[in-house]
């Protein structure tokens, strides 16, 4: 089994962020970066299926110089191999540019499953794991939160209101993955210590003109918590409850 | 050229360690939630550790170590990570900027590994050194004495050699985990003579395993953070091999002073890691706290506060990054060591004091973690060498 599994490096906001004064992206300043959370998840299923069925993985992503740390994190935790695709410019790189390199990297690979997060934390445009597929000629199934290989064949689940949508595909296919799918290991000392000998396949990538061209970002205005007291003891069940109905949580 | 900024290494075992905590250790601690808030709760009658919170300790220490976390300051030859002393702040502020939970049990304390250790002989080596290193036993580190503090020239424990071996007896206290240490590392006299003549030389180190005959935990030391972990050791003709003797005989104070200064430096991270944990948390409750029709945030005298501990906080972590890169490069860092324990425990005491005034009456209330950190604050000023020590040792190296 051959699994590719693809990553962005976005920023570690934590509890906030700002923008550039020209409001064309996240300001970096003193800022960490990381793997989108769902793209960890994507990391974790990577690992898992060739503990259990045996193979290889290979982490890829398309950024700076800089996102090889983000591929040593998934080394570290004991994803095989690793290709940078290089390009400085990465952020001018819009979803169809970006499948496409991804797919021409990809092709010669020979990948049994290729999975993606089902959306990266920055740009959230939903779109390069299934432009990879389309361009790989390949199936996809977005959003699933449930995985599993039986053969040459898989079995992918998507949560909906109330139960569950089932997708069984040929392989080789490609998935899209969210949060919930699985819990992400913690990377070991001895893996991080092992992941930094693990040499980084590098492709340099020629600029593309973007199809997509973003015009500005704006922040929304923070909302304030609203504290309502509905009542003391027994007496404010009911009023709870209704409250509850009110939200749609019950 | 001194160059602090961390490598890509040490950013992931910080990012590893923290999702370790976040992912991990917090959760224990959540489910365990009543038993942190309260020292009451936490503990038994006699001052000792519900055994469920030993049990929630001991899982986290023993998870760190499957991780390779908890003993990862140690040699790799003896199964640590190797990590240098630069790195080791970086990790050690990252498990205390979590506040004072569970993740302060993720790296090895007095109750782990140190390298005081590296003087075990291969066999001792193997069955004391590695289970330790992997988090899977505990140690003690039993020096001090009612009458024997800092200062070391008064220990009246004795070890007298019998044949092969050696009979002990006096006692210890204020002994950091001796209620669960799997073996204590103790230091008696055993050259009385040569003990009064030089006050260095004549002591011996010596480990004890729990079980051994004569040797008892006596009671459990209580104390402004009761946290269930110091306690008397007490010795009655107990008879030690001397294949139990750590390092030379006789040369035990050398054997120990391999290990103080880094102990120094340890307490002086975390200092900057907890300081860091008590500014977010004030900084968010003055955004929040209104009074007089706006949040505190824009008073002066909170702004003030709040600049206060930033300033020395910032100065604190380039000390600390200074000293660390010192010991790495190999040299003494003795008055550094001093230096940096010093200005950083009170750095802490001085910000707690200031989170507790930002907060106001949640400040001092149980709910919050606030005043717990106050307290402990207040401790480590004590341990590892007082406030007064470390300024003798400073104004030593000034030729007073």
């Amino acid at each position: 089994m051959k699994v590719l599994v693809c990553v962005k490096r976005v920023p570690d906001t934590g509890g906030g962020f700002k923008l550039t004064s020209d409001g064309q992206r996240v300001d970096t300043t003193n800022m960490d970066f990381t793997i989108s959370p769902h793209e960890e998840c994507a990391v974790e299923e990577a690992i898992r299926i060739i503990e259990k069925h045996g193979g290889s993985s290979t982490v890829l992503t398309l950024g700076p110089e800089q996102a090889q740390e983000q591929l040593r994190e998934a080394l570290a935790k004991s994803v095989n191999g690793a290709i940078l695709l290089e390009a400085p410019d990465y952020e001018s790189w819009d979803p169809a540019a970006t499948a496409q390199a991804i797919a021409e990297a990809a092709k010669p690979g020979g990948y049994d499953i290729l999975l993606f997060g089902n959306e990266c934390a920055d740009a959230c445009n939903y779109q390069v794991g299934l432009r990879v597929a389309h361009w790989l000629d390949i199936p996809c199934v977005t959003g699933i939160k449930a995985l599993e290989i039986q053969g040459n064949k898989a079995i992918a689940k998507r949560e909906v209101k109330d139960g569950w949508e089932v997708y069984e595909v040929s392989l080789p296919a490609a998935f899209t993955v969210k949060e919930g799918l699985n819990s992400p290991r913690h990377p070991s000392l001895r893996g991080i210590m092992g992941a930094k000998k693990i040499p980084i396949e590098k492709k340099k990538l020629n600029k593309r003109e973007p199809q997509l061209v973003r015009k500005m970002l704006r922040k929304p205005q923070e909302g304030r918590g609203q504290i309502e007291i509905l009542g003391q003891g027994v007496e404010a069940v009911p009023k709870v409850v209704a409250k509850l109905r009110e939200l749609g949580v019950i | 050229m001194i160059d602090f900024t961390p490598s890509e290494e040490t950013r992931m075992i910080v990012k590893g360690l923290r999702s370790f905590i976040e992912k991990e250790v917090k959760p224990i601690e959540e489910k365990h939630r009543e038993y942190f808030e309260s020292e009451h709760k936490r503990l038994n009658e006699d001052g000792s550790l519900k055994p469920e919170v030993k049990a929630a300790i001991d899982k986290v220490r023993m998870r760190s170590g499957e991780l390779g976390y908890y003993g990862m300051h140690m040699p790799a030859d003896v199964g640590g990570g190797g990590i240098d002393r630069v790195g080791m702040f970086f990790a050690h502020r990252e498990m205390a900027r979590h506040g004072l939970g569970l993740n302060m049990y993720t790296l090895a304390g007095p109750e782990g590994p140190t390298q005081m250790l590296l003087n075990l002989n291969d066999a001792q080596r193997k069955k004391f050194l590695a289970p330790l290193v992997k988090g899977e036993i505990t140690t003690c580190f039993g020096l001090t004495e009612p009458e024997a503090g800092s200062d070391i020239k008064n220990l009246t424990t004795k070890a007298e050699k019998q044949g092969d071996s050696f009979i002990l007896n006096g006692m210890k206290t204020f002994i950091t985990n001796a209620a669960h240490a799997d073996f204590v590392q103790v230091f008696a006299v055993t050259d009385s003579k040569l003990y009064k003549e030089s006050g260095y030389q004549g002591v011996t180190t010596f480990i004890i395993e729990k079980d051994r005959p004569g040797f008892k935990v006596g009671k459990i030391n209580r104390s402004i953070i009761d946290d269930g972990g110091q306690a008397e050791l007490i010795f009655e003709n107990c008879k030690v091999p001397k294949e139990n003797v750590i390092g030379q005989e006789g040369m035990g104070f050398y054997v120990a002073m391999s290990w103080i200064g880094v102990g120094r430096l340890n307490i002086a991270s975390m200092c900057v890691g907890m300081a860091e944990y008590l500014l977010e948390k004030s900084v968010e409750y003055a955004q929040q706290r209104t009074t007089f029709g706006k949040p505190i945030s824009k008073y002066q005298h909170v702004r003030g506060m709040l600049a206060d501990i930033a300033t020395e906080l910032y100065a604190a972590e380039h000390m600390v990054l200074n000293c660390a890169w010192r010991m790495d490069q190999g040299e003494q860092v003795v008055k550094e060591s001093s230096f940096v324990k010093y200005f950083c425990t009170n750095m802490l005491f001085r910000a707690a004091d200031k989170a507790v005034q930002i907060h106001g009456g949640m400040g001092v209330m149980k709910e919050l973690p606030i005043e717990r950190i106050f307290r402990f604050a207040r401790v480590l000023r004590i341990v590892e060498g007082t406030d007064e020590i470390q300024k003798e040792t400073i104004a030593r190296s000034l030729g007073l």
